[in-house]
């Protein structure tokens, strides 16, 4: 479910390149403050993507400190300092790994499932910590999503139903707390993001669960992966226009912003303009030699 | 953007009962005396009355577009769903895009053809739902291939924006074409720089 969130850098400036890393370790410093230490081995840079999105429909003024970083004790980083948007990440991450790991329990067998059952004390201390941090309305949205999503692939949900739940989740968290002229801008980022990472994830998964017979909603419409990827390469403009339509969003939002957030605001907009599709070309090509994919 | 059925979880042909029932069963799990102060409960609290008033009223004809067919799906009769699918064109025409979408989610599975994909299509479209607008049109198009709008429809929304591969990372003036740096002018000048110097030294 996560990774698929990423940066070209190949098109990015090296100071956005720096800025991204200082981000990712603001929201690393952040987790351990306010969650706990464990919470920072959880942390993927998809997060990352969250909180610059927030910092810019927040428009937050931040500033940058120098620190020592816990994973590599003789380099001194420069990160983000705290803020309302690393925040509120935190509290994302820690809530949303509880339940995919409670989730995995319910899905998988005793086995399987081993690996997330030896983490789930750590990430219900997790939740519990970011529920004291007033997080409530984090907790609420998430377990409604997962709940839905058991349900519709109960059903045999279809991918849009599945996307689409996974969408909502994603906008309404980004929009929580936001002035209401940001709200509905807010949402629709959220939601194609969202949309696009559980479109991927499923995607990625295909050969995977063909073999162990786990629920796909790409092989419950298309039979087999094969057919599936097929498919896929025909409709692969659907899936990525969906970050499309979240990246004009954002470049309308450009020329409002003040400038110490452009530089934020252009690493977001090369993730989804480049970014996303980018990884999604890597997952349909499943070419190991392929040297045009980034991904391989 | 979700429809009032979509909303409650419930089908558009769903009974009045079944749609109280489901109303109440979220009215109580959001209702702000048990989520004080929630901002999550209190918005779907009001997504979720604004929905529950909306299906009252299209069932009740009150909305524009008029009469409500969901729930009468028995009737069995193709020239019927024939006129339900020029209704919904109608519908849609006059801006009630929930309308058209009720009544052709009311046709069952077996006579949607062609042109219900398509009109699907268009309703999508006005809820700004591309990825499901762009299966219904693609299914209309595969069902009916010599239909010129269908293709068309098809077409379009699948020729995606130049936004991949024109995006260079944003509208900045100093985005250098391939081949050539704008620190090259500067790195040739300072060797020529240093050779000079050089040369003077030999001689």
């Amino acid at each position: 479910m996560f990774g698929y969130i990423k940066p070209y850098e190949d098109e990015l400036k090296v100071k956005q390149i720096k800025l991204y890393r200082s981000l990712y370790c603001g929201l690393c410093r952040s987790a351990g403050k306010h969650i706990s230490l464990f919470s920072r081995f959880f942390l993927s840079y998809d997060y990352t993507f969250f909180a610059a999105v927030r910092m810019i429909f927040e428009k937050t003024e931040y500033t940058t400190e120098s620190a020592r970083c816990g994973f590599h004790l003789f380099a001194k980083k420069k990160v983000i300092s705290d803020n309302g948007a690393l925040g509120l990440s935190s509290a994302i991450f820690s809530v949303l790994t509880y339940y995919k790991l409670v989730d995995n329990i319910k899905d998988d067998g005793l086995v399987k499932s081993l690996f997330s059952r030896l983490l789930l004390p750590f990430a219900s201390h997790m939740r519990k910590k970011a529920l004291k941090q007033g997080f409530r309305d984090v907790d609420m949205i998430i377990s409604d999503c997962m709940e839905r999503t058991a349900l519709l692939e109960k059903n045999g949900g279809s991918v849009y139903d599945l996307s689409e739940t996974f969408g909502d989740m994603m906008g309404y968290l980004l929009k929580l707390g936001l002035a209401d002229e940001a709200k509905e801008d807010a949402y629709t980022v959220g939601f194609e993001v969202g949309r696009f990472i559980y479109c991927a994830d499923a995607a990625d998964d295909l050969e995977k669960d063909e073999k162990s017979h786990s629920f796909n909603p790409y092989l419950n419409e298309y039979g087999s992966s094969d057919e599936a990827l097929t498919a896929l390469r025909k409709g692969r403009n659907s899936i990525a226009r969906g970050t499309d339509t979240a990246a004009d969003i954002l470049m309308r939002r450009k020329s409002e912003l003040p400038a110490s957030l452009f530089d934020m605001c252009e690493i977001a907009l090369n993730i989804l303009y480049l970014g996303c599709p980018s990884v999604l070309d890597g997952i349909l090509c499943k070419d190991k030699d392929c040297d045009k994919c980034k991904r391989h | 953007m979700k429809t009032p059925y979509e909303i409650l979880g419930v089908s558009p042909t769903a009974t009045d009962d079944e749609i109280k029932s489901a109303y109440r069963a979220l009215a109580k799990k959001y209702h702000p005396d048990t989520n004080g102060g929630s901002e999550y409960a209190a918005e779907k609290m009001r997504e979720i009355n604004a929905a529950y008033d909306k299906i009252q009223d299209m069932r009740s004809g009150k909305s524009s577009g008029g009469n409500y067919y969901g729930g009468n799906a028995s009737y069995g009769d193709t020239n019927a769903y024939e006129r339900m699918k020029s209704t919904a064109r109608d519908y849609l025409n006059a801006g009630n895009v929930l309308g058209a979408l009720s009544l052709l989610q009311s046709i069952p599975e077996g006579y949607r053809d062609a042109e219900w994909h398509y009109i699907m299509g268009h309703v999508y479209l006005r809820l700004n739902n591309n990825a499901r607008a762009s299966r219904e049109f693609g299914m209309a198009h595969s069902m009916d291939p010599s239909n010129e709008e269908y293709r068309t429809a098809y077409e379009s929304i699948s020729s995606r924006s130049q936004g991949y591969t024109e995006y260079t990372g944003g509208n900045d003036t100093s985005f250098i074409p391939l081949g050539c740096s704008c620190c090259d002018p500067c790195s040739c000048l300072c060797c020529c720089s240093s050779l000079y110097d050089c040369l003077r030294c030999c001689f």
